[in-house]
């Protein structure tokens, strides 16, 4: 950094930081609870508040919104202010009131969901007065976001900076639209949707998968263009490649939503063009994949010491696995086997663990050292334990539900030689319980894995530096006496 | 930023630099546009061959040449089911069934097909295995509330007990003769004293010979004087060991005082007449039922 680097509104990256490791303990908590109730439904303990469909929404909400809302709002003011070279537009009010709206926003939803207050709609359950509120922070971020960039003091705007615009826009749009609803009175939380029947499922699942498409894909793929090539410290692979898959991404994502609704009263039409959507968005996604990755050609070595880094390659090689099975599995055929199962559940946190969480917890082992100004993490060998403990959570995890959902599918679909079904329905959910089982400790090991990022990096908040110099090699030992010497001067 | 090594064979970057960060302008890689260029090509196809552009033809969307629906599939499918198992569906409508029963053939696919439609409509109270549950009748023993042969198992199943939509309906209750204060606490627990002598053989005593006079009187008239109940009342046997509701001593004090009227839904409107003889077989293939008919 030098002179004439503006003096960057570091606090609110600090508060989304930290909220975000908090939230991400809750949601990965209550996922694990719902995975165990799952295993032993005896542990919804007999309470309406703590039953599954209850707290479900809980952790769907407190892992994509509160964790990782907190980390795409953090990350973003963290990237435009340097990229743009320009400090937050509204100033330190506005930022401010965008964080505690934020944090207001996700109590009110959970509170509402504990009590029952809901709309029914999958990612999307805060009623209509959460609504409205979200609505006037998001607005309020955008303007923050728009105005930076407006007042940049670099000729051009970073990719990421594209993406996370993408984000932020279009999930504006998909908010609004979807929550579109007539309360009952002012005075109560009930409202009804403004759409109805087959359109009113289009509608559901046109936010829903771009709620995938465009917070958890573009916003995650905003913070994988900067904090890789910083972590690596190499340039962007390429830029043409950023520009082809970013437009291409932009404009395939918004039309996949109706691969969600195969086989039910959607038109055919529309489900043909989810479906062809859906496939040509594969090479799209994996442009980024290969931006990612090949961002590191030259560095490779770098894998090998920097367990931060190995988080983040990972991450953007999960990235890759989910963005060929979504496609395969928005195919009618394959589709016809895998809806409903707990494949889709697998599918589903191949992305969000694999993806979304270990691009997330790269960026904030890159962002604390970094905001609070310490020489390196508390330890660098507890994110190698992290790294591992999580990884083999996720496979897993994801191994577990691909063999109960292929399982699960054979079984509903299987006849016997005089064409009746072979099963009912509750014997296939017996014959899951062992795979629930492993998947519940997949989560375990996912949820350890978090509580070991949170311990060392409240650590390194503190200040505090773990001694293993003798654990490292000798390369890495001289880095360490530098920053040594450095902290002391 | 200070590069350590620098690569000769790296392209030129953009010449741009954002905190530090420069990007390559490297091509494209050839596989990647093959791919991309493949699944479009291939969609394009798809959406020749299957429905897929809307506002146009005459149907409101181009249907597609293929001439393909998820509607057709379906129907297709059922069709094929249905040609499959023609012939015996069409017996399984004709014939009786106690003809039905004494050909091995039919009877297996009755079986297998009326299992079908016992897991989708009955076990849900009687459970998967048929063994029932308190209150609800345990169809694997050789014990029977309303009769186990042809005609009345088909009754049971069409018209439903205590099902009152329906007229027909198995009727018959039990009253709750502690809750309607025809028998005081005392006399419940005689009775109940007495029930186990009918039913376990216990030793009688004077609560037992006091409960014998008040069942002979409130009770034989349904379950019969040693206990041996009435099908056509629907009246349960005491005298052997098998109980709907439980045959400890707290839960028969409980049946005395509160009655009993389990409910079982009439299938008449729920399913054909041909599902329900396949159901009566297959309920009649869960026990050592012996007789093939009474009539």
């Amino acid at each position: 950094m030098n002179s004439t680097t503006p003096a960057y509104n570091n606090d609110i990256v600090k508060m989304f930081t930290v909220a975000a490791i908090f939230w991400g303990l809750v949601g990965f908590l209550v996922g694990l609870v719902l995975a165990l109730q799952l295993t032993f439904p005896e542990l919804n303990l007999g309470l309406e508040f703590t039953t599954f469909g209850r707290l479900r929404p809980i952790h769907t909400s407190a892992v994509i919104f509160a964790f990782g809302g907190c980390v795409l709002l953090g990350t973003s003011f963290h990237v435009v202010q340097r990229t743009c070279k320009a400090v937050l537009f509204g100033g330190k009010g506005l930022a401010n009131f965008v964080f505690w709206g934020y944090q207001v926003f996700i109590l009110l939803a959970a509170s509402g969901y504990v009590l029952g207050i809901t709309q029914g709609r999958e990612y999307a359950e805060p009623e209509w007065f959460v609504d409205l509120w979200l609505t006037v922070v998001w607005v309020a971020y955008l303007v923050i976001f728009v105005g930076t960039l407006i007042k940049r003091n670099q000729p051009h705007i970073y990719v990421a900076n594209w993406f996370y615009l993408a984000f932020i826009v279009t999930i504006a749009m998909l908010h609004i639209v979807n929550n579109l609803a007539i309360p009952v009175s002012f005075v109560g939380a009930k409202s009804y949707s403004a759409f109805s029947g087959v359109q009113d499922a289009l509608v559901q699942w046109w936010y829903g998968h771009n709620a995938v498409g465009f917070f958890l894909t573009a916003g995650f793929l905003a913070i994988m263009y900067y904090f890789i090539p910083k972590q690596a410290n190499r340039p962007v692979y390429s830029y043409r490649i950023s520009v082809i898959h970013f437009w291409s991404i932009v404009f395939l994502y918004i039309w996949a939503g109706p691969h969600h609704l195969h086989y039910t009263a959607l038109p055919d039409w529309a489900q043909t063009l989810g479906m062809t959507f859906s496939l040509i968005l594969w090479m799209p996604s994996w442009g980024g994949m290969i931006n990612g990755i090949m961002t590191l050609s030259g560095a490779w070595d770098k894998l090998r010491t920097d367990p931060v880094l190995r988080f983040m390659i990972v991450s953007v090689s999960f990235y890759g696995m989910s963005t060929f099975e979504g496609p395969l599995m928005s195919i009618k055929t394959v589709n016809a086997l895998s809806h409903y199962t707990d494949w889709t559940v697998g599918h589903v946190h191949s992305g969000a663990l694999g993806w979304v969480a270990f691009i997330s917890f790269g960026a904030l082992y890159y962002l604390v050292p970094n905001l609070w100004e310490r020489s390196r993490l508390y330890s660098i060998k507890l994110v190698s334990y992290h790294f591992w403990i999580s990884t083999i959570g996720i496979v897993l995890y994801i191994c577990s539900m691909w063999m109960a959902g292929i399982l699960q599918g054979l079984m509903w679909r299987a006849y016997n030689e005089y064409g009746v079904l072979q099963y009912s329905f509750i014997e296939t959910v017996s014959e899951l319980h062992i795979y629930y089982a492993i998947r519940a400790f997949g989560g375990f090991l996912f949820v350890v894995g978090a509580f070991i990022m949170a311990y060392n990096l409240a650590k390194t908040i503190k200040g505090e530096l773990r001694d293993e110099v003798n654990e490292l090699d000798m390369d890495e030992k001289a880095k360490l006496e530098d920053a040594k010497q450095a902290q002391a001067a | 930023m200070v590069k350590k090594k620098q690569d000769n064979k790296q392209p030129e970057t953009m010449g741009h630099e954002w905190d530090g960060i420069k990007e390559y302008n490297n091509p494209i890689p050839l596989w990647w546009k093959t791919t991309f260029i493949a699944c479009i090509v291939y969609s394009v196809g798809y959406m020749i061959y299957y429905p897929s552009i809307p506002f146009a033809g005459k149907d409101g969307f181009f249907a597609g040449i293929a001439g393909w629906s998820q509607f057709k599939e379906l129907k297709d499918e059922i069709a094929t089911g249905k040609e499959q198992t023609k012939n015996l569906d069409e017996k399984i409508s004709k014939l009786t069934i106690e003809q039905i029963e004494t050909d091995p053939e039919l009877k297996e696919y009755a079986i297998a097909t009326g299992k079908s439609r016992f897991a989708v409509n009955c076990s849900q109270c009687h459970g998967l295995g048929a063994n029932g549950n308190k209150g609800v009748a345990n169809l694997l023993d050789d014990e029977w509330i309303w009769g186990s042969d042809i005609q009345n198992i088909k009754y049971t199943i069409t018209n439903g007990v205590r099902d009152y939509t329906n007229d027909d309906t198995r009727s018959g209750e039990m009253a709750a003769y502690g809750l309607d204060e025809i028998l005081d606490k005392k006399e419940i627990k005689d009775v109940v004293r007495y029930v186990q002598v009918l039913a376990y053989n216990a030793s009688e005593n004077a609560s037992s010979d006091r409960g014998k006079v008040i069942y002979e009187e409130n009770c034989a008239v349904c379950h019969a004087d040693a206990g041996e109940g009435n099908q056509e009342l629907g009246a349960p046997a005491l005298n052997n060991q098998v109980w709907l509701y439980g045959g400890d001593r707290k839960t028969l004090i409980e049946t005395i005082t509160e009655g009993r009227s389990a409910k079982m839904t009439s299938f008449k409107e729920l399913l054909t007449e041909d599902d329900i003889k396949r159901l009566v077989v297959y309920v009649r293939s869960l026990s050592d039922i012996e007789e093939t008919s009474t009539n």
